[in-house]
């Protein structure tokens, strides 16, 4: 299966520019970097996909195997970027797809110029063995699974049809085809666990390529002292604490986002 | 006829003369005008007789006609012997000169060829 | 209430109550939060308030409408419910619950709506908020039971896959492996472990994990006090709730969970038999599989495992029982290939190295072979790496003085078992066998084992004997052949040969002989019996004395072989043997012989060809149904002929056919024609078998007629001359004239011939040359008579030479004329 149809894969912009390729985080889509691409378009070329069982993915490339670590989804941006013959990319990955480009860019370095991490965290599970905060006790992720699981009902009501890609009633997927953050629910919630659950830290170290960390105030996802943390634990890292509150700044407060990216670059 | 017992090869201007098997009486006088029919315009004639098994008078005869045609036309001539055997005692019981005499073909031919 | 805490509703135009939108507002059977777009709060109304018991004091800019989540929702917030509201503007019931100022909870439904200012920028988030206390308790039920039905239908999809992956798993590594993947999709488990059974260690052995970090993974005693073997023990399904629970009865298990954070670990005994009768169960296994949450599982989820740990079991059972049948055909077949192999080495040494070579790699990585023959013993090895010799050393002791397997052990430090090699309850030497632990052990392979080496013991047995046979028979027959042949007469000569095949087969049958019947009588034979080994070596030395008691002076062939058939009525062993037998009649040159379905006489006289001597034949001896009539031949041979009797080895080669062989004999014999009679046979040998030959060869070659006198009357004719050599040639030859003397012998008599031919018969086309030679012990003799009239010797200058020769060569010289020109030559035989 090609990555284009695995992935929902879409380029634009200039098509001789660097690339930038832009991954969502966990509970949304592609569409996440909607206010954010325009600005680089004219200068690089722009490549958004979506995790497999996120938006327009195919449900059926989903693998318990492949993404049940962040591993697997960091081989599906290798792919991506073999596929699409990427070189020298410039990664943006916002919140867990932060980690996922880590992972993606230990793997194959030369594949890549730099990572942009927006709001990164490698453990999201406070560790009191060695006083690590992540910001969350294990409790408060399985609290959020069954939040995952009340919201169920009425998102499968008003989405499943779509996200199930129903082949009996396609006039249902073109109807919704402006929604946004489609997600199977069971693929959610297991995301949910390998996003939440995932220690990364040792990762950190191994990255070789240079990085920039954007640091959201008032994050509860990805609070300060984790994004400092992962500052003091890669090497060649710029950090830089953005304005915007909250965990998606590149919804939030998209022109800040762009010009940190292109101070950076 | 005399293809069986006489055999001719050139090595530079020397003529060579193989002989094998036995040469009597019963076909000396054949073979020896094979072999004058191809050495009168030689300048030199190297005989080999290392395949000889059996070699009477009327073979010694022959020899010593070309030979004495050969020294007339002052042509060098060699027989090449084996270190024993028959066509050597019967030559050496002739006496031949041990001038004419040669153990080696090669050498011979290389000699008379100078 | 307002922000000032006084009322403020009274200073507006009174309207109706209920229509007074501000009331409304504040009196709705809703919660409303009115939020900028970072979700800090501006505006919130009493319904909220009293709902959730804050102040609004406590809100209005100081908290984020996040902030009055529990920390999961904010989590579900972050990334779900405030992206989509910024994406789509607004979100519909939305399932969250809020935190009440006394951190108790309420369960709401939650719409939104983001307002953007005219320039599209968001200005403020309306929020309503339902009390859903009801609805999610409804809602949680119906999930709940919606997720019920699709995780039994997901389970029983997962099942019905297990199932089919168990029944088309052949061995018991496949049923492990279809096992261990059912719990994940099945029940949600995070890890699942199996263990099986060994019956025979008494042990619990970890096969396989889908986390082998999770667990001890060490295999273990049946007896263990481990949860797994107690759980295997007592055969039923164990379901440790929680790590209290485990504390409490499994600490090891405690432990585990701890370490890889597992809440519930469930223990399934794979189990075969009756489910009804308890106690008839067999446990073949266990499955273990945990969770990372405490999972409280249904009756039904229960009967499912259940049924699952019955499945597997079958399947363990089935494929053990596959497992063993094929690994008994695959034993069985090792054996019959291996005694098989063993028996296409005749030789002991051979089949000792045989045996390792079979043995290592298929059942062992190092094997080592001994046996108390010769006073070195035999010890043959493959394969490593060696074991502590040492060790080895007392093991092998130890099995001899036993008399009994001993079998490697774990942490023997020798990793070997030692298997005696008992022929008749007597040990014959031992057979050692190093092999990895996994390739041990089981009590079949034991008893593979000791059907290995009895199979071994007695096939080295049988090689053993072999060469105590084979080496007597060698013995016997070596005798026999060696027994001396006639020689010293200068009447003939005689020249042997006996050659053993290349292979190592057993001994032959086949013989030679020859003896002087009378003074002047010499019998030739070459025979062959029936058979190899030991029994063929015996016959053929009865058969052997059997003819030298009937040749007689009077009997002839015929005869001889009637007498061999009546010996066979008594000898049964000699049947069908062939034999070809001659007399020669030293003083006659007669020859008289008979086959007796033996290969027929070569004769080469020294004129013309070699023949095949075809008259005289019969079957051979005792043939019932060939025909017995034995009928003999004779011909009288001249002197210098060579006569060759051989056995069918001499010219039956694969791929070659018969006639081929006759007729590359008989090219070869002539071609030897001239070759000294030493040597000859074993040439001839050599030419037609070579070194590789499959059968034995032996020959006798005759060569008679070693007369003293040569006679030849030759025509006036010089072509006759070099056949005349030639006949000289030969005579001498055969006399061992040695060759300087031959050529001056030749030469003299060639000239003397010649003399004759242009002399005596100048005239006479017709005249007759004789020739009559002799030799004695020190010289050669040539007299060549004409009856023509000779001119006197120096007529003719050219003559002379030859006349010249003739006295060159030979010692002595003398001519007599009278009727014609007799020349009568002398030379002394050796060296001048």
């Amino acid at each position: 299966m090609s990555t284009t149809q695995r992935n929902a894969v879409t380029v634009s912009g200039a098509a001789s520019g660097r690339p930038m390729l832009f991954a969502h985080g966990y509970g949304c889509d592609q569409n996440m970097w909607r206010l954010v691409t325009p600005a680089f378009a004219d200068t690089h070329r722009i490549v958004l996909f979506d995790h497999v069982g996120n938006g327009r993915s195919d449900l059926s490339a989903y693998r318990d195997s492949r993404h049940g670590t962040l591993a697997g989804y960091a081989e599906d941006i290798l792919e991506i970027v073999e596929e699409h013959d990427l070189r020298d990319v410039v990664f943006v990955g916002h919140s867990v797809a932060a980690m996922i480009g880590v992972l993606a860019a230990i793997r194959e370095p030369d594949r890549f110029a730099g990572i942009v991490m927006v709001g990164p965290s490698p453990r999201y599970i406070d560790d009191e063995a060695d006083g690590y905060v992540g910001g969350f006790a294990r409790s408060d992720i399985e609290e959020m699974l069954e939040s995952l699981d009340s919201n169920y009902l009425g998102w499968s009501s008003a989405m499943a049809p779509v996200i199930m890609g129903n082949p009996e009633r396609p006039e249902l997927g073109e109807e919704l085809t402006n929604s946004f953050c489609r997600t199977d629910p069971a693929i959610a919630r297991k995301f949910a666990q390998v996003t939440f659950l995932s220690d990364n830290r040792a990762d950190l170290p191994n990255l070789r390529v240079p990085s920039l960390i954007l640091q959201c105030s008032d994050d509860v996802i990805a609070p300060t002292v984790v994004g400092e943390y992962v500052h003091k634990n890669t090497r060649e890292s710029t950090f830089m604490a953005l304005n915007a509150t909250g965990h998606c700044p590149n919804l939030s407060a998209p022109e800040e986002t762009v010009d940190a990216i292109k101070s950076w670059l | 006829m005399t293809d069986h017992w006489v055999s001719f090869s050139r090595r530079g201007t020397a003529e060579l003369v193989h002989l094998k098997g036995e040469i009597d009486l019963a076909n000396a006088n054949d073979i020896g005008r094979a072999i004058v029919a191809r050495t009168t315009g030689a300048d030199a004639v190297v005989i080999d007789l290392t395949a000889v098994s059996f070699l009477d008078s009327a073979g010694v005869r022959l020899l010593d006609f070309i030979v004495g045609d050969l020294d007339d036309r002052r042509k060098p001539v060699r027989l090449v012997v084996g270190e024993h055997g028959a066509a050597r005692m019967t030559l050496q019981l002739c006496s031949f000169r041990s001038d004419l005499l040669a153990t080696d073909l090669d050498r011979a031919a290389e000699e008379l060829d100078r | 209430m307002s922000e000032s805490g006084g009322p403020d509703v009274t200073q507006e135009l009174r309207l109706p109550w209920d229509d007074d939108p501000e009331d409304l507002y504040e009196h709705a059977p809703c919660g409303y939060l009115t939020t900028l777009p970072d979700g800090t709060i501006v505006r919130v109304n009493e319904t909220f308030l009293t709902w959730t018991g804050y102040a609004r004091t406590d809100l209005i800019g100081h908290k984020r409408f996040r902030d009055l989540l529990t920390p999961g929702d904010q989590i579900f917030h972050e990334t779900h419910y405030a992206p989509l509201l910024t994406m789509q503007g607004e979100v519909h019931e939305i399932a969250l619950d809020v935190v009440r100022a006394d951190r108790s909870r309420v369960p709401t439904l939650v719409n939104a709506v983001l307002e953007s200012g005219p320039n599209g920028t968001p200005r403020i988030i309306r929020t309503m908020i339902f009390n859903a206390t009801e609805r999610r308790r409804y809602e949680r039920e119906l999930l709940g039971s919606r997720r019920a039905a699709e995780s039994s239908e997901q389970r029983v999809r997962v099942l019905q896959q297990i199932v089919a992956d168990l029944a088309a798993a052949p061995t018991e590594a496949e049923v492990a492996e279809a096992v261990i993947r059912a719990p994940e999709p099945a029940f949600q488990a995070a890890s699942s472990s199996i263990f099986l059974v060994d019956p025979e260690r008494d042990e619990l052995v970890a096969v396989s994990s889908t986390d082998p970090t999770t667990g001890n993974w060490d295999d273990m005693p049946r007896s263990s006090t481990r949860a797994v073997a107690e759980v295997a023990r007592r055969g039923d399904l164990h379901v440790i709730a929680t790590v209290a629970e485990a504390e409490e009865h499994f600490p090891d298990l405690a432990e585990s969970m701890r370490r890889s954070e597992r809440k519930t670990v469930v223990l399934l005994p794979l189990t075969t038999g009756p489910a009804e009768e308890h106690g008839a169960v067999a446990v073949l296994g266990v499955l273990a599989f945990s969770f990372r949450e405490e999972r409280v599982l249904t009756d039904g989820e229960l009967r499912v495992i259940r049924l699952l740990g019955q499945q597997a079991g079958q399947a363990l059972d089935r494929a053990r029982l596959y497992d063993e049948g094929r690994r008994r055909e695959d034993r069985s077949s090792f054996l019959a290939r291996t005694t098989r192999a063993l028996d296409e080495q005749h030789r002991l040494l051979q089949r000792a190295r045989r045996l390792v070579e079979r043995v290592v790699p298929e059942i062992a990585d190092w094997a080592l072979v001994r046996l108390q023959v010769g006073p070195a013993g035999l010890v043959e090895y493959h394969g490593g790496p060696a074991p502590d010799p040492e060790l080895l050393d007392a093991r092998v002791a130890e099995a001899v003085e036993t008399c009994a397997p001993v079998y490697a052990g774990d942490g023997d430090g020798l990793d070997c078992t030692v298997l005696p090699l008992t022929v008749r309850g007597r040990v014959i030497g031992t057979l050692a066998l190093r092999m990895a632990p996994d390739r041990r052990g089981a009590g079949a392979d034991r008893l593979f084992l000791v059907d290995l080496a009895d199979r071994a013991a007695l096939a080295l047995e049988n090689a053993r004997l072999y060469e105590q046979e084979r080496a007597i028979a060698r013995t016997l027959q070596r005798s026999l052949l060696a027994a001396d042949v006639p020689g010293a007469d200068s009447r003939f000569a005689l020249e042997t040969h006996y050659q053993a095949a290349a292979q190592d087969l057993e001994v032959g049958g086949d013989w030679y002989d020859a003896f002087l019947i009378t003074a002047n009588k010499l019998a030739v034979v070459v025979g062959d019996v029936v058979g190899r080994g030991i029994d063929a070596a015996t016959t053929m030395g009865q058969l052997r004395s059997a003819i030298r008691a009937l040749a007689t002076a009077e009997n002839g062939p015929a005869r001889l072989l009637e007498g061999l058939d009546r010996f066979c009525e008594r000898v049964e062993s000699a049947r069908m043997a062939t034999v070809v037998y001659a007399e020669i009649d030293l003083l006659s040159g007669e020859l008289a012989y008979a086959t007796a379905g033996h290969l027929p006489l070569l004769l080469h006289e020294p004129a013309g060809p070699p023949q095949y001597l075809m008259q005289a034949r019969s079957a051979p001896l005792g043939s019932r149904a060939g025909d017995r009539r034995r009928v003999e031949d004779r011909i009288r041979l001249t002197g210098g002929s060579r006569l060759l009797l051989y056995t069918d080895g001499l010219i039956e080669r694969r791929g070659r056919g018969l006639d081929r062989g006759f007729e590359i004999l008989a090219r070869e014999f002539s071609r030897l024609r001239d070759a000294p009679l030493k040597g000859l046979t074993a040439g001839l040998a050599d030419i037609l078998v070579g070194r590789d030959h499959g059968d034995d060869v032996c020959m006798l070659c005759l060569s008679l007629g070693t007369e003293e006198r040569l006679e030849r009357s030759i025509g006036a004719d010089p072509v006759q001359i070099s056949r005349l050599r030639a006949d000289m040639r030969g005579w001498m030859a055969g006399h061992g004239i040695d060759p300087d003397c031959l050529n001056a012998v030749l030469l003299a008599s060639s000239e003397a011939v010649a003399n004759a031919i242009e002399h005596g018969y100048r005239d006479d086309p017709f005249g007759m040359v004789d020739v009559s030679a002799t030799i004695s012990a020190d010289a050669v003799e040539v007299r060549v008579s004409d009856h023509g009239a000779w001119r006197g010797p120096g007529a003719d200058l050219a003559r002379g030479r030859g006349l010249q020769l003739i006295y060159e060569s030979m010692d002595e010289v003398s001519f007599d004329q009278g009727e014609g020109t007799t020349v009568t030559m002398r030379r002394h035989r050796g060296a001048r």
